[in-house]
């Protein structure tokens, strides 16, 4: 079936730059798998590679059980769906979906009936015959949809494919994108930078940076327990809060300490914690794991500290507060908007002390 | 009789252009099918090959060992059988003939370049604030269509000269006379004739500049005029410190271009005058020095002086696209 | 008055000012535009008058006497197309200038292509070549190719002047389409190929309707230098009047008979019918090209 299989993949370009570097990575048939990092982590170079428009240095890549490392692009039984969309912008939508049928030789008449059954997937049918700038950006970004699926492809490749729409517009085809998955029961690698996209799409997502891989896991997972500090503060918006920190033994008590802050390690925690004692180390708190006395959750390990709110961005549904401790150390709170939040302000919150990660801060890998 | 023979040669005609196109075509698709037997590997080393090749082929055959094999020659003697070193150069850059010719072709050089360029961006600027730009764009362009031959025809007619008293059918004569001056033969009087030939060059490549200056000014956007005019610059200010240094680029363009027209210039001077009274410029002495003296020594030695006139304009041309390649 | 007719009259006022204001922009520009049409006009009405007419009066003399309208006749074109040889030359200059325009095409369009999208060593070379090659004076190669013309017995044939018109052409073909080949966005290449185009395919799919305006515009430009080309055909044509092209008929005429100028006026404006034609018919291609070519970047 339609695994595909990143073995040792390495692209090196002929100037000397290193795009991705020992790349592994398994996926399994009908995954949705998001390969995600910030630009030029070698996200789109690991997709180009699969879809065989760029050549591997070194390693092994599967699709299915085939090796496909020297086969052309039109061999390797998969669909591309371009951040450009790339339609062919002197066909009309129904030779663009039936461009590569054609060439595969497929009878006119299947032909029309694969292109319509695509279209009235995909709700373009009353537009196949108009080209593609006559349509609006939603429309093309379905078309390039469509003339994937007609095809009716191993495995998905798409590019960004919704970095072209509006926010709204996105936001719906992100919904859509997943349905379809859902129906057609293909593997689908899904490239972004949008972190959104891939906590929401993404069966796994894969993170990237400089061309190697971070973390591969449920989005969830990825979330909750983030490998390094990269994926820490890639992951999650606004983004982690991090601070310098160490551990304290104390009285047979695991103490963190960062600035003015001591935070108490809760006792599942310590037999783990304890070769680190007395090592520099990042301490990492998402801005969602702070709360106003007022509106904080029960069943949370609260921790009082004051903090003077230097701004405060109120959203509607939460408000985002950049707070400042008396020492000066600054870090972002995403609190209820509920609380009486006035810039300038100095507030009692709550550290969860339950959610902090640590890292040492020589490797930035989590501990 | 007359009727069939006719439809015999509309006939071969079409016949001819068929082969002569279709021929082309031919080849590709041969060539094509020819690749796409061979296994995979080597076909993507030669599939670009297939297609460059003609190319390569005819610019070699037609223009690079041409080029190489006149050099050579230009070093040789009138029937190319005795080497006579730098002789044919010294005739060249020493004999009173040819020293009117680069005079001639240095004429040609500065006017019309300075002419089609200056008033082609004059007209670009003005053209630029009337409704009907494209009607006179069209008519001023219109020229560029005309074959020298037929330019030259054309401008006979403009520069046509009568003896005093008689009636003048040209032109510019008659508009002359009526002003109460004796008739001027053009082409004859050695003070003006080479002039009347520049100017022909002249009306037929200012549309020429125009077109492409026109595109460049209207490419400068409205805002930089605008921010122009509040900081106090009027119209003259505004075209010599904003409009000018900014589409500074196409003017070096179209100068070139225009350059390298000027100093293959031939036909003109051939048809109108044959070269005489004064008027050869390089392109047409070759020529005579090939056919009508049958100096293919001397010829060549003159074909190479050009192309050296010619090499500043190439070199200019390579470093700008190197330019325009690494920013791409 | 009311406010809409004051405003009205604002405007029109406005709009006569304005008029005003721009009086010696039209000056110049109407003056220059007429300057640059009057010689081909007159020669236009010269080649409507009879052979008496003509060297008796200037052409602008029909315009004191109207009446004299009623002479106009296609005398001289029919002269000139059935006795001088014109006729065939119209054709010669037919078959000389569709292949020599449709070689350039095919072969610079083959080549552009594969300089931008095709991967092989020596390729930034070679174009770098071709844009030297773009200057350098066709006089230079008359000598040695006339030589082997006449070795090879070629001289005075069609194929010799297609094949010279076809090779002086390609520079500035490849360096034009080349410039618009490459910048087709790269995705639109990449699409066809995981669609599973090969390079054939992609080429006549997509290139090639992709690259109508640039393909056009060359396409103008050489059909109107080879159709206006006296040089060439001259060389390589040498004396052979079966296969001469109008403008070395014309040329004959302007040398042999100056004092035909009734023929004279009507051969050149036979000579240019085409090249207008394909001038007013294909101009917006051929400015279009142009720009595309030579003022990029």
């Amino acid at each position: 079936m339609a695994r595909v299989v990143f073995e040792q993949v390495t692209k090196q370009y002929d100037n000397g730059y290193v795009a991705v570097k020992d790349l592994n990575l398994d996926i399994g048939d009908q995954e949705f798998v998001v390969l995600v990092g910030p630009s030029g982590c070698g996200k789109t170079t690991s997709l180009r590679m699969l879809a065989g428009l760029e050549e591997i240095t070194s390693g092994n890549l599967y699709i299915g059980d085939r090796q496909v490392n020297q086969a052309p692009a039109k061999d390797r039984d998969i669909a591309m769906v371009f951040q450009s969309y790339a339609l062919y912008p002197h066909m009309s939508v129904f030779e663009n979906m039936a461009f590569s049928l054609e060439l595969q030789g497929v009878p006119k008449a299947e032909m029309r009936d694969r292109v319509q059954s695509a279209a009235k997937q995909l709700g373009i049918e009353p537009l196949l015959d108009r080209k593609p700038k006559q349509l609006s950006g939603g429309q093309r970004q379905r078309v390039a949809v469509g003339r994937a699926i007609v095809r009716n492809p191993a495995v998905f490749l798409m590019d960004e494919p919704l970095s072209n729409l509006d926010a709204k517009l996105r936001v719906q085809a992100r919904a859509e994108l997943s349905r379809l998955h859902q129906k057609l029961g293909t593997t689908f690698i899904y490239v972004t930078h949008d972190q959104a996209e891939a906590m929401t799409m993404g069966s796994r997502i894969a993170v990237m940076n400089q061309g190697i891989l971070q973390q591969v896991d449920t989005p969830q997972n990825v979330y909750e327990h983030p490998n390094n500090v990269f994926v820490a503060g890639f992951l999650g918006s606004p983004s982690m809060n991090f601070f310098d920190a160490t551990l304290q033994a104390e009285d047979g008590e695991l103490k963190v300490q960062a600035g003015s802050l001591t935070l108490p390690v809760p006792e599942e925690m310590r037999s783990r914690y304890q070769e680190y004692v007395n090592r520099p180390l990042i301490l990492g708190i998402r801005p969602e794991g702070i709360y106003t006395s007022t509106y904080a959750p029960s069943g949370i390990q609260p921790f009082p500290i004051r903090a003077k709110l230097s701004v405060v961005e109120l959203m509607g549904h939460e408000a985002i507060v950049y707070c400042t401790l008396p020492d000066d150390t600054e870090f972002i709170a995403r609190l209820d908007p509920r609380a009486k939040l006035t810039a300038g302000d100095t507030l009692d919150l709550q550290l969860d002390t339950s959610r902090f990660h640590l890292f040492d801060k020589e490797s930035e890998q989590a501990i | 009789m007359e009727g069939s023979s006719n439809l015999v040669r509309i006939l071969s005609a079409i016949a001819a252009i068929l082969i002569g196109s279709g021929g082309v075509i031919g080849i590709f698709y041969g060539l094509n099918l020819l690749a796409e037997r061979l296994p995979r590997r080597v076909r993507t080393q030669i599939l670009p090959w297939i297609y460059v090749g003609p190319a390569l082929l005819l610019l070699l055959v037609y223009l690079i060992l041409p080029t190489l094999r006149t050099l050579y020659i230009s070093f040789f003697g009138r029937r190319s059988d005795e080497f006579v070193g730098l002789k044919n150069y010294i005739f060249a850059f020493t004999d009173s003939d040819m020293l009117i010719v680069f005079r001639n072709n240095l004429l040609w050089l500065v006017l019309v370049t300075g002419f089609s360029v200056g008033l082609g961006l004059i007209i670009a600027v003005l053209v630029d604030r009337v409704r009907y730009e494209p009607v006179a764009k069209s008519l001023i362009f219109l020229p560029m269509a005309i074959s020298f031959v037929g330019a030259s025809v054309i401008w006979r007619f403009m520069y046509a000269f009568q003896p005093a008293g008689q009636e003048q059918i040209g032109l510019l004569n008659a508009i002359w006379v009526s002003l109460g001056n004796e008739p001027v033969g053009w082409l004859i009087n050695r003070a003006i004739n080479n002039f009347a030939l520049i100017a022909i060059m002249i009306w037929l490549y200012t549309g020429f500049c125009m077109v492409l200056l026109s595109s460049a000014v209207k490419g400068i956007s409205k805002d930089v005029i605008e921010a122009a005019r509040m900081d106090g610059a009027n119209e003259f200010q505004i075209f010599w410190r904003v409009t000018i240094p900014m589409i500074r680029s196409t003017i070096l363009v179209v100068s070139t271009t225009i350059v390298v027209l000027v100093l293959k210039v031939f036909d003109i001077v051939f048809v109108m005058t044959g070269g005489n009274l004064d008027t050869d410029v390089i392109a047409s002495r070759m020529i005579k020095e090939m056919f009508n003296y049958g100096n293919y020594g001397r010829g060549s030695a003159i074909a190479v002086i050009l192309l050296l006139a010619v090499i500043p304009v190439m070199v200019v041309n390579i470093r700008r696209f190197r330019e325009q390649e690494q920013s791409r | 008055m009311t406010l809409a007719d004051n405003r009205r009259q604002a405007k029109n006022s406005s709009a006569i000012e304005q008029f005003l204001a721009k009086t010696p922009v039209h000056i110049a520009v109407v003056a220059i535009a007429v300057i640059w049409t009057v010689p081909t006009f007159g020669l236009l009405i010269s080649s409507l008058r009879d052979q008496e007419a003509l060297l008796q009066s200037g052409w602008w003399t029909i315009f004191w006497q109207p009446g004299r309208i009623a002479e106009f006749d296609l005398e001289n074109y029919i002269t000139v197309l059935t006795s001088q040889g014109m006729g065939q030359a119209f054709l010669n200059s037919l078959v000389i200038s569709i292949p020599a325009t449709v070689i350039p095409i095919a072969i610079a369009t083959f080549a552009a292509y594969a300089l931008a999208w095709m991967e092989f060593p020596g390729r930034q070379w070679l174009f770098v070549t071709v844009v030297g090659l773009l200057v350098v004076p066709l006089q230079m190669t008359l000598i040695p190719i006339l030589r082997a013309y006449t070795q090879l017995n070629l001289s005075g044939t069609f194929l010799a002047v297609w094949l010279a018109h076809a090779a002086y052409g390609l520079p500035l073909g490849i360096y034009l389409l080349r410039n618009y080949i490459g910048a087709l966005p790269r995705d639109l290449i990449e699409a066809a190929e995981v669609d599973g185009a090969s390079h054939l395919k992609i080429f006549t799919r997509l290139i090639v309707p992709l690259s109508m305006p640039a393909i056009a515009s060359f396409a103008v430009f050489q059909f109107l230098w080879v159709w206006n080309d006296l040089l060439v055909a001259l060389v390589y044509l040498g004396g052979n009047q079966n296969v001469a092209p109008v403008t070395l008929v014309l040329r004959n005429l302007v040398g042999d008979r100056g004092q035909d100028w009734h023929l004279l006026t009507a051969g050149a404006f036979v000579s240019m019918i085409v090249p207008l034609l394909v001038f007013f018919g294909l101009q917006r291609y051929f400015v279009r090209g142009l720009l595309a070519g030579s003022v990029k970047g």
